[in-house]
């Protein structure tokens, strides 16, 4: 009777494993199904507006009227931030698609561009031309390729949760720090061939019609300052209040833009770590940041807004008015920007970080001001104001105007009128071109605050 | 016979385990409460400035330097934050803060689901730093902590600096 009971139990106990088992089973795979079934839609996705892309160069090439052209930039343009998207949905982050993905961006800033042209009357130029037909041999060789890849996966039945699989073991790092073997498969192989290809077009110049992909500040102004220089520069600007018995020590040099030291004013008397940038040309302070914890709030934002345009004008920086403020987890956050001659320079901007415990100046962020800061000289407006606000929409409730300078990506400055102004509650600022009476770009402001550029 | 019951017992019991049911509830709690302030804007905002309008992704950025960046300085917090940022300005990765964060195996707090804990104060204060303008990694785009397993092909990119235990690469 005993045995008889013990081999039921034996037997009980191999189902209910057995049946774990298969629901473990089960589950894992209707995971991985729906898993598999996103990349696919993503990659499906990626061939569909590549080809789309391509269709559309096409039509914006052939097309005579500039509604017909301006509608096709639009939808190209849509068909590549679409593709980019997409891109971005499959686990192809350790696979090499530089080529491609610049490629991507370009056309959709080109097409965006062309656009944005088309809407404002301007033609086509005939170097914008040339620039269109070569992006469109080279978004048809891009969707013949993806299509192909496509077919192919189709096929083979490749799963793209395998693939992911490989390349996650592949790109661990080995201990000797040599490359893992890349799995070679369907995918790696596909969008090598795609890359390669890609790689063998001549990239077009895209000087003055487009900015630079990526955005690289220039260097600072002056002279090339030691490292010893950078640590007395970065104790002068933090103050006494904080540098009081401490010493800087410089821990890097970046290669950054623009080059900078890394100093370290390393923690002690119940105060916290303070790191500052200088920069190498120049020996200007890029940033600041306090890692003193902060206690209570015990200081208003407003009082912070004073403590921070003191400590402004304390450290040099003349004819500062306040641009923006915000305040979050105990500190205030307030933006300037440089006044000359009753004009705001917007591209000279800085942020003060004020700790609201005991109102102290705890960062400090003033890297576009240390780069574009320079006396400036203005031609007088060619447009009056009055003019000018003939440009706005006259829904804008127009309750502000002044004189103002902005940049744009090419880091091309601008007199501009800033008109303030409401809409249905909402708060905007329009800036109108000085030269032309053309309305350069709209903002919106946010409840209390005023946005920086 | 009543071991024969006591089986069919087992099995029905057995059946019905392995039959696979969804738990809603399950899923919240995977979530996680939301942190300090929550999933929409945080009490303390008082001077509210929306700024550009990914700033209302801050809390999916705290999420991840929280996860990331747990128990480093607090300039490698906002670290984390400013290489999320220049990623989306960058024309290799997705356009948003969402397409970057959840951009498959971008960030390993991400893959493993540890984003989905609370976000630590210093974290969400580090996030609205980034956000503010703070880059202390000089225009990174990559990180990685060599004392933990990770991707070897980075050591092939420009090296940056080093905060805390993380190093950093453009």
């Amino acid at each position: 009777m005993r045995r008889e009971w013990l081999r039921f139990g034996g037997v009980v106990l191999v189902v209910v494993l057995g049946l774990m088992a298969f629901r473990e089973y089960r589950l894992r795979r209707e995971i991985e199904v729906r898993t598999e079934n996103q990349y696919q839609r993503a990659f499906q996705e990626v061939v569909y507006h590549v080809d789309g892309l391509e269709q559309e160069l096409g039509k914006a090439s052939a097309a005579g009227s500039a509604t017909q052209t301006a509608k096709a930039f639009a939808d190209a343009w849509r068909h590549a931030e679409s593709a980019r998207s997409a891109i971005g949905q499959l686990p192809v982050g350790n696979v090499p698609l530089a080529t491609t993905e610049d490629f991507i961006g370009q056309v959709a800033a080109f097409t965006y561009t062309l656009a944005q042209k088309g809407a404002s009357g301007a033609t086509v130029s005939e170097r914008e031309w040339t620039i269109l037909r070569d992006f469109r041999r080279q978004a048809k060789f891009a969707a013949d390729e993806l299509a192909g890849m496509g077919r192919a996966f189709a096929a083979g039945a490749l799963r793209w949760t395998d693939f992911q699989r490989d390349t996650v073991a592949a790109a661990a790092t080995r201990p000797d720090r040599t490359p893992a073997r890349v799995p070679s498969n369907q995918v790696t192989k596909g969008f090598k061939m795609l890359e390669d290809g890609m790689t063998r077009f001549p990239s077009p110049d895209l000087e003055g019609v487009l900015p630079p992909p990526t955005k690289k500040l220039p260097q600072v102004p002056g002279p090339v300052v030691t490292a010893d220089e950078a640590a007395r520069v970065a104790l002068d600007f933090v103050g006494p209040s904080v540098a009081a018995g401490r010493r800087a020590r410089v821990v890097g040099r970046i290669r950054s833009d623009p080059e900078a030291y890394r100093i370290e004013i390393p923690a002690g008397g119940g105060r916290g770590t303070v790191w500052v940038d200088v920069s190498v040309k120049g020996g200007r302070v890029l940033w600041v940041m306090d890692e003193t914890p902060i206690g209570p709030v015990t200081v208003s934002p407003a009082a912070a807004e004073q403590i921070a345009a003191d400590f402004l004008a304390s450290r040099g920086f003349a004819n500062m008015r306040r641009i923006s403020r915000q305040s979050y987890q105990g500190v205030a956050v307030i933006g300037f920007a440089y006044e000359q001659e009753g004009i705001l320079v917007y591209p000279d901007h800085v942020v003060v970080r004020v700790a609201l415990d005991t109102g102290r100046v705890d960062g400090f962020e003033g890297t576009n001001y240390q780069v574009f800061h320079r006396p400036r000289q203005y031609a007088p407006p060619a447009v009056t104001e009055d003019e000018a606000r003939a440009a706005v929409n006259p829904r804008l409730d127009v309750t502000a105007s002044r004189l103002a300078v902005i940049m744009d990506d090419f880091y091309r400055e601008t007199l501009v009128y800033e008109f303030r102004g409401t809409v249905d509650g909402q708060r905007y600022l329009v800036y109108v071109n000085t030269n032309t009476g053309e309305e350069e770009k709209i903002k919106r402001v946010g409840p209390q605050g005023i946005e920086t550029i | 016979m009543c071991a024969g019951l006591l089986l069919l017992v087992a099995l029905v019991a057995a059946v019905w385990y392995a039959y696979p049911r969804s738990r809603p509830g399950s899923v919240r709690a995977w979530q996680g409460a939301p942190g300090p302030g929550g999933i929409a804007e945080p009490a303390s905002w008082d001077l509210a400035d929306p700024g550009q309008a990914y700033s209302y992704n801050y809390d999916l950025m705290a999420r991840v330097i929280s996860a990331e960046a747990e128990g480093e300085p607090y300039v490698g917090q906002v670290a984390v934050g400013a290489v999320i940022l220049n990623r989306v300005q960058h024309p290799h990765f997705p356009k948003t803060i969402p397409g970057v964060i959840f951009e498959p195996d971008a960030f390993t707090a991400v893959s493993q689901g540890t984003i989905w804990f609370p976000p630590t104060s210093s974290s969400m204060r580090a996030a609205q730093d980034a956000l503010a303008g703070w880059d202390p990694t000089g225009g990174a785009l990559y990180y990685y902590n060599p004392a933990k397993a990770t991707n070897w092909w980075i050591t092939t990119r420009r090296f940056l600096v080093q905060i805390g235990s993380h190093i950093f690469f453009r």
